[in-house]
């Protein structure tokens, strides 16, 4: 359309000027708007908002001086500690992409992330450091207890200029495990972690007065986004590098109006804890990961947290859907994924043919999703992430039904993923880790249910005739090839339900281990 | 649109509050009720009439509506529809409103049955509709079926604002569907707006689109209660009535609310925005004493309302109250999404921030408006150097406050309404025994400020106050007359250039700020 035929008013291109949408601003406004206020707290330090944008606008510069050119990868092997949450600014204030590594992952797939990244800098938690056993020796090394601050004075604190040109830049790239066995890199842009990190401090009532306590992996999408949404409002985050539930107990009972995010697993962890007791004033939490037992949400609610269930992936962005059921609702309307949050966007149940199923809480298909919040591919992998989006909406690989009203619920998993303590666990990688063992001819591996971990992983075997093999064996053989969560907790021998061509029918397995239970996911 | 990207835009907000909120109130409009659920609907037959009607992508609907659900209907649904709101301006002559209808172009006129007869000389080429049954069988054309959306690009325009500006006539100023959301986003975080938040419609819904309230209520699901026309005893009656949590009002109508004998303490304490000027220590103490909060802010039509707002800051709460409201008058910082500010020198530099340096108050941000409808020049002024040029004159401190002082702009602000100052010279020159008129701001306890007008005669005429007066009156809306008038010769530069200040400070004399 011709514009002077463009009826009202000026064109995009006729703009004055684009102001990008950037988390990085979100830090540069709080700096001063909340410049008194405490930022961080990490063990026994702690920084204004001032001081700690101050800070990272030396990480921003430093990294420029150590050579950092636009849209360079910077790695993050660290536990839940100031220095990785400043990364989630001044990597990006500097033209960087921030590459946070799950810090439960073995030095073969740290290596694998860090070379597929092309980071050419990795920080790590020095209690870390075995993880970076096989990074090759050109990725320049920084140990967060020796060497980080040294390194901050190296940049400067002044104002740093903005090498941001569109908000559809990367920001982050997430390593999630995908059914093909190698992670694959999400790509999350400036836009959408800007605007799912002001979701979250919406649904999550996050203000200035607020403590969020990082209870939850800084790796898992950025903290949800909370890395970003914490800042924007001018809360105070509270840095803790492990789970240690009498700790976390304490601290909900001290001074603060306190926010955190948790899978299923650590609530459980939590509820039994010695420490367990209703909070005077209460906690505001989301939980996602897994559909929490209508057990544990009453007990939660019982001591007197505010419980929140979302959903979403890596993919997108963490959190897409939040369950807004009123607090007196049933368990089930609680246990579903309910609705897209303010910002995400749409879902759909569709089927093969990508139609809608009948909004009759039976018919499954699968999860999809369009929107702002959903990724905008696979780093590298244009194979991937073409099949992500067939059809034109992102693909969960989530099988649910939707409900009259609108809220979807997540009833299995199609992709071969299983969920172990918030912690994706690939079945195919297990396999083929097991497979790798010179007795073992064929393997199966599916998830079983468990009461503290959520999901475990079961395997099972055929061996090569005339081969033996012990369960303890197979266990400990994965260990030594994956992360030591991945690998099964128990072991069954024997033949593998086929189909008539010879195709493993894993659905079978899992009738049998899920009898009796509405879901096939926990 | 991708998988990936969706256009920003208020429209969302409905259609996902529809499902989120369905059997939440939406509206509440006299003895009428809609849930979200049901509004919605309405919302789509809306649309799907307009389109019915005629409208193509981009039209002007323009609606002289007091506060209720169909203006506020109208702003989901009329850009739903494709087109482009024009929320006039109640307070408005006739002259003044066919300018408007005619300058937009609007193909769609819909209005109050009590404002027809503002309408007298606007043109008749659009369609006009009655906000009665007329409004209803209007809907019925339509159906609730979801609305394919016509938006390409989130810089589209949703809203066009008619503001007095300087030159007399009106600017159109033109905001897109990206403003508007990332503005109303950051409405329902700062001001903390949830499903369960009741807000009471004291500000008209022509201001800046309620302040981007119109579409930051939808967006969090919150009830919103119609007001027609702020009278006070009515007003404390809502708010007890239907628990009112939010509320938002120049400080004239809290000063009105205030003062009222049905004044009493909130049960509930209620959150009210206000801006326009600043809240005095006597109405912040008023306020508290009534279990009101109160939350400054400060933004213009060109920045779709709110941009600054005063933040809180620790330790504030404790000070004293004449230190507090010293504070609290403060204009503040840029809300989260809305963008930078600055106070700068004819350079564009920014003037030292040490509260006593006096610039001009210059923004840039997503919230700043597209520019100024058919009208390059005023817009290439608006924007010289790359920034939004307010024409407010303020002192930046050490903190990033900014704080108002004086007007480069010759507006008055009056009960929360622009005045220009040479619309209203012009009316007065227009006696026939004015020689020349000067009109400037001056204070006013309950107006805040009010036009004065320094008149001097031609030779061998007279004429009273009263007679200055009505003649404004006749020309011009009732609340643009001048309050006073006093007669004798204007100060002048020795060629012979009206010097405005020299009255402004005569009228000012002993005040910190030139503005109230």
């Amino acid at each position: 359309m011709a514009v002077t035929e463009k009826a009202a008013g000026t064109t995009a291109q006729q703009l004055p000027y684009r102001e990008e949408l950037t988390p990085v601003n979100f830090l540069e406004r709080s700096g001063m708007v909340h410049a008194r206020r405490v930022a961080v707290v990490d063990g026994e330090r702690s920084w204004t908002y001032a001081e700690w944008r101050a800070r990272a606008r030396r990480f921003a510069h430093a990294l420029r001086a150590a050579g950092l050119e636009k849209g360079d990868r910077i790695a993050f092997m660290a536990v839940n500690s100031e220095p990785l949450l400043l990364a989630h600014f001044g990597i990006p204030q500097a033209g960087g992409v921030i590459v946070a590594i799950n810090t439960r992952l073995s030095a073969d797939e740290v290596a694998y992330i860090v070379e597929h990244s092309g980071s050419r800098m990795v920080f790590f938690s020095p209690e870390l450091e075995p993880a970076l056993a096989r990074v090759p020796s050109g990725v320049r090394r920084i140990d967060l207890a020796t060497e980080f601050e040294a390194f901050l004075e190296t940049g400067s604190e002044e104002p740093v200029e903005s090498w941001l040109e569109d908000e559809y830049e990367t920001i982050a790239i997430d390593y999630t495990s995908g059914t093909t066995g190698r992670p694959k890199g999400v790509m999350y842009h400036h836009r959408g972690a800007y605007l799912n990190a002001l979701a979250m401090a919406v649904d999550h009532r996050l203000d200035a007065g607020s403590t969020y306590l990082w209870t939850l992996p800084m790796f898992h999408c950025n903290g949800w986004c909370f890395t970003w949404a914490t800042i924007a409002v001018g809360a105070r985050n509270y840095c803790i590098p492990k789970i240690d539930p009498a700790q976390v107990w304490s601290l909900l009972r001290s001074d603060g109006e306190w926010h955190f995010c948790a899978a299923p697993t650590v609530l459980i962890m939590l509820v039994n804890d010695a420490a367990a007791g209703r909070l005077e004033r209460p906690a505001r939490l989301f939980t996602a990961g897994a559909p929490p037992s209508p057990t544990i949400i009453t007990t939660m609610q019982d001591l007197n947290f505010q419980l929140e269930h979302v959903y979403g992936l890596t993919e997108t962005y963490g959190p897409f859907t939040i369950n807004l059921s009123a607090p007196g609702a049933d368990a089930s309307a609680r246990a579903r994924q309910g609705y897209p949050n303010l910002v995400a966007g749409e879902v759909r149940i569709v089927d093969d043919a990508m139609r809608d199923v009948p909004a009759d809480a039976e018919t499954m298909g699968e999860v999809v999703m369009r929107g702002n919040v959903v990724m905008n591919g696979y780093f590298e992998n244009a194979e991937a992430t073409e099949i992500a989006f067939q059809g034109g909406w992102f693909h969960s690989g989530d099988v649910g039904v939707m409900h009259a009203d609108g809220q979807i619920e997540l009833r299995d998993r199609k992709k071969d993923i299983i969920i172990s303590g918030g912690e994706n666990i690939s079945t195919i990688e297990v396999e083929q880790a097991i497979a790798s063992h010179p007795a073992v001819m064929e393997c199966a591996v599916i998830a079983i249910p468990d009461e503290k971990w959520g999901e475990v992983p079961k395997a099972f075997v055929t061996l090569k005739p005339g081969q033996s093999a012990t369960e303890a064996e197979l266990i400990e053989h994965v260990r030594s090839r994956l992360a030591r969560f991945k690998a099964p907790k128990a072991v069954e021998f024997g033949e593998l339900p086929k189909t008539s061509t010879g195709k493993i029918q894993k659905f079978v397995l899992r009738d049998r281990e899920w009898a009796g239970r509405e879901k096939r996911i926990n | 649109m991708s998988a990936f990207r969706r256009e920003l835009t208020p429209v969302s907000f409905l259609e996902r509050s529809g499902a989120v909120y369905a059997d939440r109130v939406a509206v509440v409009d006299g003895g009428r009720r809609f849930t979200y659920g049901e509004w919605r609907a309405r919302a789509r037959h809306f649309a799907h009439a307009l389109r019915r009607a005629g409208l193509k992508k981009d039209d002007r609907v323009a609606f002289l509506a007091l506060n209720g659900e169909p203006l506020l209907l109208a702003h989901l649904a009329v850009p739903q529809a494709g087109g482009v709101l024009v929320a006039i301006n109640t307070r408005l002559n006739e002259a003044e409103v066919a300018y408007i209808l005619e300058h937009s172009g609007a193909r769609f006129v819909f209005f109050s049955r009590e404002l027809e007869p503002q309408l007298a000389s606007a043109p008749t080429g659009p369609r006009r509709t009655a906000l009665d049954a007329e409004f209803e069988a209007f809907l019925q054309t339509g159906s609730a079926d979801p609305v394919a959306s016509w938006l390409e690009d989130e810089y589209d325009t949703i809203a066009i604002d008619y503001t007095s500006g300087t030159t007399g006539r009106p600017k159109g100023v033109v905001y897109h569907h990206r403003g508007a959301y990332l503005n109303a986003l950051a409405m329902v975080l700062e001001n903390r707006l949830r499903a369960d938040s009741v807000c009471l419609w004291t500000l008209p819904m022509f201001h800046c689109n309620g302040w981007v309230h119109t579409w930051a209520l939808p967006a969090a699901g919150a009830c919103s209660v119609s007001l027609p026309r702020v009278d006070p005893p009515h007003v404390w009656r809502l708010l007890a009535e239907h628990g009112v949590t939010h509320f938002n009002a120049a400080p004239t109508v809290l000063i009105m609310l205030a003062n009222d004998p049905a004044a009493q303490p909130l049960q509930r304490r209620v959150r009210v925005c206000t801006g326009g000027a600043p809240p005095s220590p006597t109405l912040i103490a008023q306020m508290e004493e009534l279990n009101i909060e109160i939350q400054h802010l400060y933004g213009l039509t060109e920045s779709y309302g709110p941009f600054t707002l005063n933040v809180m800051q620790p330790g504030v709460s404790e000070l004293p109250l004449e230190e507090r409201a010293r504070f609290m008058a403060r204009q503040g910082v840029a809300h989260v999404t809305a963008g930078l500010q600055r106070v700068v020198d004819e350079e564009l530099q920014d003037v030292p921030a040490d509260a006593q340096a006096l610039g001009e108050i210059v923004l840039r941000g997503n919230v700043v408006m597209k520019g100024y409808y058919r009208d390059e020049e005023a817009t290439a002024t608006a924007f010289a150097g790359g920034w939004f040029h307010t024409g407010d004159v303020a002192a930046m401190h050490t903190d990033g406050y900014i704080d108002i002082r004086d007007r480069k702009k010759d507006i008055i602000i009056s009960g929360g309404e622009n005045i220009s100052t040479i619309e209203v010279e012009q009316a007065v020159m227009s006696h026939p025994d004015v020689l020349e008129a000067a009109v400037i701001a001056i204070p006013d306890q309950k107006w805040g400020e009010v036009p004065k007008a320094f008149v001097t005669l031609k030779p061998g005429r007279s004429l009273t106050e009263r007679d200055v007066i009505d003649h404004v009156r006749a020309h011009i809306a009732h609340y643009k007359a001048p309050r006073e008038v006093e007669f004798g010769e204007l100060p002048k530069t020795s060629t012979g250039k009206i010097q405005k200040y020299v009255l402004r400070e005569q009228a000012w004399a002993g005040r910190d700020r030139r503005v109230n």
